[in-house]
């Protein structure tokens, strides 16, 4: 006899570990560890109800103890075709995370604010402008720092005299 | 407390200890190998609910290998060894994260707790048998069980076509630097200017 209300609270703290997991971290990888937590949630729901009497919790008010004798047994298949389906998703995440890091060298996701191919300009941090100045000016005098107005009507007029 | 429900009751603990350990914690290591801890108590939590084979399952695909996949992707990515405080995401997003959590679990938990009220279940070992699963899932559940090959052949093909890449003759090649021709016209050179000039 398995009191009911540990499976349940077990899954909402499965529920609450995930959803944080998935909201709170930087790393790519880590958000995936939330996402599995959440499936797992899910997994021990379907088990404890595949152990209810027939009719579910009605059944239950209605005195019954044993499971039901459901010969398609649907919370413990459909706990099987979770995990096939959270195996091909991590498969699947892990191998986007993977691209991620050979195009970005980062798995940040706070830093990752562009989609698809990053453009010319984009840049990780946008509150440093060394990567743009150093690829848009590269003057002899560039110290990799953004040029100043001077500077830049300077070479102007340098490049006008020519 | 019977003896079933003694120990559903120490692997339930563990495996919502080792939950919120495993994200929490400041290793990025440690946080997969608590995930590992979670898994396998909650193949005991299945165990004890009376589904064997999910339970055997569950230790072959998660901690078997899902569990292994997290960490050669920690390992690929150069993932930080040691303690780190850049796993977490700022403050206010964190706070709202723990909100979130809280209120979703306590809300899921709550919902849950009313519906089943005081009722206890006595799981019938013998239905989570290997027999009876490979009866439902290849007699009922043959169709979706199809499908799930093929979800499975298509995550396949999907990570390999992603973690080749976009192929060499389509992407474009980046520009070089910008002749300094190109940087006439008004002198301001603000940044805005900079980030637009392509």
């Amino acid at each position: 006899m398995i009191h009911l209300a540990g499976p349940v609270v077990l899954a909402a703290a499965l529920a609450g570990a995930g959803v944080y997991g998935l909201l709170a971290r930087r790393n790519a990888v880590l958000v995936l560890i939330g996402a599995e937590l959440l499936l797992n949630a899910v997994n021990v729901l379907l088990v404890t109800a595949s152990a209810l009497p027939a009719g579910g919790l009605a059944g239950l008010a209605a005195g019954g103890t044993r499971p039901a004798a459901d010969p398609l047994m649907p919370g413990q298949v459909l706990a099987i075709v979770v995990i096939t389906i959270a195996a091909a998703e991590i498969g699947l995440a892990l191998a986007v995370v993977l691209l991620v890091y050979r195009r970005r060298s980062s798995v940040d996701l706070t830093q990752l604010r562009e989609l698809g191919e990053a453009s010319p300009t984009y840049q990780e941090n946008p509150d440093d402008g060394e990567l743009t100045a150093r690829a848009t000016s590269p003057g002899p005098g560039s110290t990799g720092a953004l040029p100043s107005v001077v500077e830049v009507a300077a070479r102007e007029q340098e490049g006008a005299s020519q | 407390m019977t003896g079933v429900e003694l120990v559903f009751t120490a692997f339930g603990l563990l495996a919502g200890a080792a939950a919120v350990l495993a994200v929490t914690s400041r290793h990025v290591v440690h946080a997969a190998l608590w995930l590992v801890v979670t898994l396998g108590a909650l193949a005991g939590v299945y165990l004890t609910l009376g589904a064997e084979i999910v339970a055997l399952v569950q230790l072959l695909v998660y901690v078997g290998a899902v569990v292994v996949l997290v960490l050669f992707a920690l390992m690929l990515t150069r993932a930080p060894i040691g303690l780190r405080n850049d796993l977490y995401a700022p403050r206010g997003q964190r706070l709202a994260a723990s909100v979130a959590a809280l209120s979703g679990a306590g809300l899921l938990g709550g919902v849950l707790l009313v519906a089943v009220g005081d009722a206890t279940v006595d799981p019938d070992p013998a239905q989570g048998r290997a027999k009876p699963i490979g009866q439902a899932l290849f007699a009922g559940w043959a169709l979706p069980f199809e499908l799930l090959s093929l979800l499975l052949l298509a995550a396949l093909v999907g990570a390999l076509v992603i973690s080749k890449g976009p192929s060499r003759s389509r992407s474009v090649p980046r520009p070089a630097a910008v002749p300094r021709a190109a940087s006439n016209g008004s002198p301001v050179a603000t940044r805005g200017r900079a980030k637009g000039l392509r």
